[in-house]
């Protein structure tokens, strides 16, 4: 994690509000990738382990349950976002299945999965969309806070970065991107069976892509898309406007390393904004 | 439809049988007529619920087993205390105390059981490993690898790496050296060191207790503890399966705990 994300978010630490959103594929190996997110904010944030161990278990189960429930056959989307604020967490848990006739309390496995959320947060509610899909809003208040000073606003909810990959994330503020960005890569790499050394590599291109994106961002979510297959991700950030590229000389120095084959972080334009992409393979491991 | 067996218990209440009578019968058949008969059809009914509780809460290498017995005594603790009056779901009762007992079990087991699971130990612990596992494999290991070899889960190591890497941050402002042998001289030289500290400051504290325990639970200790083994290597090691030993390791730091309490012994913390 940066020096830089813990400090600048522990400093207001009375006003703060961090945002995250996260779109997978509901697979059951996603689920690491959900509480390596939770794991990034929470550390982050130094937030409480207990209160951190009750959201991680209540979150997961809302995933479980998309994972093993939403989708007749195969996956669809899972989408989790969270906002955490000095009052506590709020995170939403949204898919886009067959929606909650499928969720009965009186079904055993889905009732201890509802029990479970609804003991663990302060407050949850599920409501199905009307275009399909089902949400699942949880509220986890910090010790000392009213549950009922929680906003009922919905507005943080983070639309859909405009990316393409198996796992997109949109983050806010930019100094949480280093801790996440790093995180999710690792759990990622290690999925796509990178070796230790494959993904210390890898930190050094994650934090150069954090740098640069701390210095082209202009406040609002930065968003980023990975890619995996085996051995090989795929990293895409942004879209930035045109600021000057301060930390690229920087990331190409970085990115450099044996045994592997990096491509350099390119610039795509898309009109007057820019993606920035690098895949990285770790040759170490002989096929 | 076929009529309801029916037994006769000592107290004449009737006794239902499994699965015929709803949850909320059952409950004023225990509560108020102290119909043992009932208590045992609502525990089977609801295991279900502690087992996977249980599960959810399992540490990476804890015997699943003792998990779901705190389990279970938490829902007979929720059994006996569910006011079936106010019209709740037994289930939203049920599912906070049996919570609230496998947090107790985890608190009150503290040092014994989970220091040697801390991040911080497994993440020397994945060090160590990758310097072993590097020669065999002529490469870094993978995360499975690594996982498999510790007999842990893909998301224990990477959390593992994850303290090592904040470990690493906060100890050292400059720039870690390149190469690996800068690492594992590091890792050596401090994490390592500590570790074999802490063991010593426990041995001593313990050892004049543990004179009192049996040649086997002594020689467990000293696996898991002093030669930091697996369960399952100390299983293969000793010829009896991996949940005798845990069982052997449990009872051995209970009774321990009991006799260094007992002698008037300061705590080990």
């Amino acid at each position: 994690m940066s020096q830089q994300a813990r400090d600048t978010l522990t400093l207001d630490r009375g006003t703060y509000a961090a945002v995250v959103r996260l779109d997978v594929e509901s697979r059951p190996e996603s689920l690491t990738l959900v509480r390596s997110l939770l794991g990034a904010v929470g550390d982050t944030l130094l937030l409480d382990p207990e209160f951190m161990d009750d959201l991680r278990t209540a979150v997961s189960e809302a995933c479980n349950n998309v994972v093993l429930h939403a989708y007749d056959l195969g996956s669809g989307l899972l989408s989790v976002s969270l906002l955490a604020t000095p009052e506590g967490v709020q995170v939403l848990v949204r898919d886009s299945g067959g929606g909650m006739r499928r969720i009965s309390p009186r079904t055993d496995r889905m009732g201890v999965g509802l029990a479970v959320m609804g003991a663990l947060s302060e407050r949850m509610e599920l409501r199905t969309n009307p275009g399909g899909g089902t949400d699942v809003r949880m509220w986890f208040s910090h010790a000392g806070v009213d549950s009922d000073s929680f906003s009922e606003n919905q507005n943080w909810i983070p639309e859909p970065a405009p990316l393409s990959g198996d796992i997109i994330v949109s983050v806010m503020p930019v100094s949480l991107l280093a801790p996440v960005l790093a995180r999710l890569t690792r759990a990622a790499a290690a999925q796509a069976r990178f070796t230790t050394d494959g993904i210390a590599e890898i930190a050094a291109v994650t934090d150069a892509v954090a740098a640069y994106a701390a210095g082209a961002s202009s406040g609002g979510p930065v968003d980023f898309a990975l890619s995996t297959t085996t051995r090989r991700l795929e990293l895409t950030a942004g879209p930035f406007g045109e600021v000057a590229v301060v930390a690229d000389e920087h990331a190409q120095h970085q990115v450099s390393g044996p045994g592997h084959e990096f491509a350099e972080p390119a610039f795509e334009s898309h009109g007057d904004r820019k993606l920035l992409r690098t895949v990285i393979v770790d040759e170490r491991v002989s096929a | 439809m076929t009529m309801n067996p029916v037994m006769k218990t000592g107290s004449g209440v009737e006794s239902p049988t499994r699965g015929q009578l709803d949850t909320a019968e059952l409950f004023e058949r225990w509560q108020d007529h102290g119909d043992q008969r009932a208590r045992e059809i609502l525990v089977d009914r609801f295991m279900p619920v502690a087992r996977k509780l249980a599960w959810r809460y399992r540490g990476a290498r804890e015997p699943i087993e003792d998990l779901v017995q705190v389990a279970s005594v938490g829902l007979l603790n929720a059994i006996d205390r569910f006011d079936a009056s106010r019209g709740t779901n037994f289930t939203s009762f049920a599912v906070p105390t049996i919570v609230g007992e496998i947090k107790r079990y985890f608190r009150d087991l503290g040092w014994s059981v989970h220091v040697p699971r801390s991040r911080q130990e497994l993440a020397l612990k994945v060090e160590d490993a990758q310097r072993k596992l590097m020669p065999t494999i002529g490469r870094a290991p993978t995360v499975q690898e690594l996982a498999q070899y510790l007999e842990l889960d893909i998301e224990d190591v990477l959390d593992a790496m994850e303290a090592a890497a904040a470990h690493h941050s906060t100890s050292l402002d400059a720039p870690r050296e390149d190469g690996e042998d800068a690492a594992a001289t590091l890792a050596d030289t401090l994490g390592s060191e500590d570790d074999r500290f802490e063991l010593i400051d426990l041995g001593v504290t313990i050892g004049a207790a543990a004179r009192q325990l049996s040649e086997r639970e002594r020689q467990v200790l000293g696996l898991r503890f002093i030669e930091d083994r697996t369960q399952s290597e100390i299983a293969e090691e000793i010829g009896v399966s991996q949940m005798q030993v845990s069982r052997i390791l449990r009872q051995a730091i209970a009774r321990l705990g009991e006799l260094v309490v007992g002698d008037g012994a300061p705590p080990a913390r």
